[in-house]
């Protein structure tokens, strides 16, 4: 089951300003056709490599996630049908493998530049849609949202801050999967999520109602009308790959807009999805987007 | 056709409140500070509001309080955001009820803060910024009790104090106050001074999630 992604990192303008590189990242992929996984991470400030931080974050997580389903599927690892074990409790432990890799992945990278684990601090937001549900686990600040065929918005996570507005936690700390928010959404149950969005914190303040953290539904339903006309585009075109990329331009376009830059000069990243067959009906057909 | 939908104009922003970023000026206007020195204060607050309303984000995040003291303490200014904030010219009077001062200024932090929790606004670390040209003259021990009170609040990184010391200052008496070793001024930069402190508000007010911001060098106007 295919799905159709567009998203986007783009510089903020007080970065640009500063001479700095944007330090948000985002990646994804889907795994064995029926997993999708999407992971954004956003570079701490005065980190003097969390831009490197970020990029290694966002690979290394969703490739450890891929190999994790893929040895699963492959029956190499003990299969996580245990009807005693919630779906949630059944990925704390792969989940905690990848924050771990990713760790690890970050300790080599400051040791081969020669500098601190802390000058890679980022935070790590990971969505990934399983034919049972949908797991999302976040470290620090950014929001992974949803919503369901009835048009209601979910917030799946919501941003971590301290006390102070430029305090957060990042992947590198030792507590990072304790502190993690942690949900998973069932796909079997009344409310089928049929869209997802995950955001950096340079978002958060024009997407969400704060401080409860509810989605801010004129927001997103714009973004999720935008991302069902490409989606709708893809399946009947000859060439997709171009569609997905207008797609990307459009989403980019929007947030370099002045409107958007006149409220937060940080960097952004924004990344939409949905499955390519509407769940709610029977599937007709099978399309392939990549 | 996804260059056909215009999201710039469909997508609606959700209304929440600027973070705040609140910045006390704890100033010191005894007797001392008549003449010269009070009116390059009074310039250098005029600097200090019109440098911060040059920037869009931070006229709109940083708030200021001024609390002066001389024989009295006065809040002459609570929490603004410097899009309101209007200088005032100070006058000058008599002692120097320092410690009394630095109370009513960690008041001011603590009540705004239990008011951006109840509205859900977000903000940084305080800053209280004391300049004086004295040493304090308040009742015995009460500078004492304000001094134990900025170590707690700095253990607990819940403010960051600074004092400036102006020519005539105690430098060493100042030295016993807070934790962060006073400035002093060169001169009368008060000018300079401001600037630096709106430039430092600027990058705090707009700085991303992490803890140490990288302030400007105070070298143009102050020396350790």
């Amino acid at each position: 089951m295919p799905w159709t992604v567009i998203g986007q990192s783009v510089i903020g303008t007080g970065h640009e300003r500063r001479s700095q590189p944007c330090q948000d990242a985002w990646a994804w992929k889907a795994i064995n056709g029926d997993h999708l996984c999407v992971a954004v991470a956003d570079g701490a400030g005065s980190a003097s490599h969390s831009e490197v931080g970020a990029r290694t974050t966002v690979a290394t997580a969703v490739e450890k996630v891929a190999q994790i389903i893929t040895e699963r599927a492959e029956g190499h690892s003990p299969p996580h049908n245990d009807s005693m074990t919630s779906e949630l409790e059944q990925w704390r432990l792969p989940l905690t493998q990848v924050i771990e890799k990713v760790q690890k992945e970050l300790k080599l990278t400051a040791q081969q530049k020669e500098i601190s684990l802390r000058d890679l601090a980022c935070t790590l937001l990971i969505m990934l849609w399983t034919p049972q549900g949908i797991v999302a686990l976040q470290v620090g600040d950014g929001a992974i949202i949803g919503r369901d065929h009835d048009g209601q918005m979910v917030a799946l996570t919501q941003p971590q801050q301290g006390e102070y507005a430029n305090q957060t936690l990042f992947v590198v700390e030792d507590r990072a999967m304790d502190q993690a928010q942690f949900v998973h959404w069932p796909l079997t149950g009344d409310r089928h999520l049929s869209h997802i969005a995950l955001f950096s914190d340079g978002l958060q303040r024009l997407a969400l109602e704060l401080p409860s953290g509810k989605p801010f539904s004129p927001f997103f339903d714009p973004l999720f009308s935008f991302l069902d006309q490409v989606n709708d585009a893809v399946s009947d075109a000859a060439d997709p790959k171009g569609i997905l990329n207008d797609g990307a331009h459009t989403l980019e376009d929007f947030l370099r807009s002045p409107r958007v830059t006149a409220r937060t000069d940080d960097d952004l990243t924004l990344v939409l999805l949905t499955p390519t067959i509407d769940l709610s009906k029977p599937p007709t057909k099978n399309r392939s987007m990549e | 056709m996804s260059t056909s939908f215009n999201l710039d104009e469909a997508v609606i922003f959700a209304e929440n409140p600027e973070p705040r970023c609140p910045c006390v000026l704890l100033l010191d206007v005894s007797g001392s500070m008549s003449g010269p020195p009070i009116t390059a204060l009074n310039e250098g607050l005029k600097a200090f509001q019109e440098d911060l309303n040059r920037d869009d984000l931070a006229r709109k995040r940083v708030e200021i309080a001024i609390v002066t003291f001389d024989d009295r303490v006065q809040v002459v200014q609570d929490f603004v955001t410097a899009d309101g904030f209007e200088a005032p010219t100070l006058e000058t009077g008599g002692m120097t009820y320092m410690g009394a001062a630095v109370h009513t200024g960690l008041d001011l932090v603590r009540d705004r803060k239990v008011q951006y929790r109840a509205n859900g606004v977000a903000y940084y670390r305080p800053w209280v910024f004391m300049i004086t040209d004295g040493a304090p003259t308040d009742e015995p021990g009460t500078m004492e009790k304000a001094s134990a009170r900025i170590r707690e609040e700095e253990d607990k990184k819940g403010i960051a104090f600074f004092s400036v010391g102006v020519e005539g200052a105690d430098m060493e008496r100042l030295q016993t106050v807070a934790v962060r070793s006073p400035l002093k001024l060169k001169g009368l930069s008060f000018q300079e001074m401001f600037l630096w402190l709106s430039a430092s508000m600027q990058q705090v007010s707009q700085s991303r999630p992490d803890e140490q911001v990288a302030l400007p060098s105070p070298a143009g106007w102050g020396e350790v």
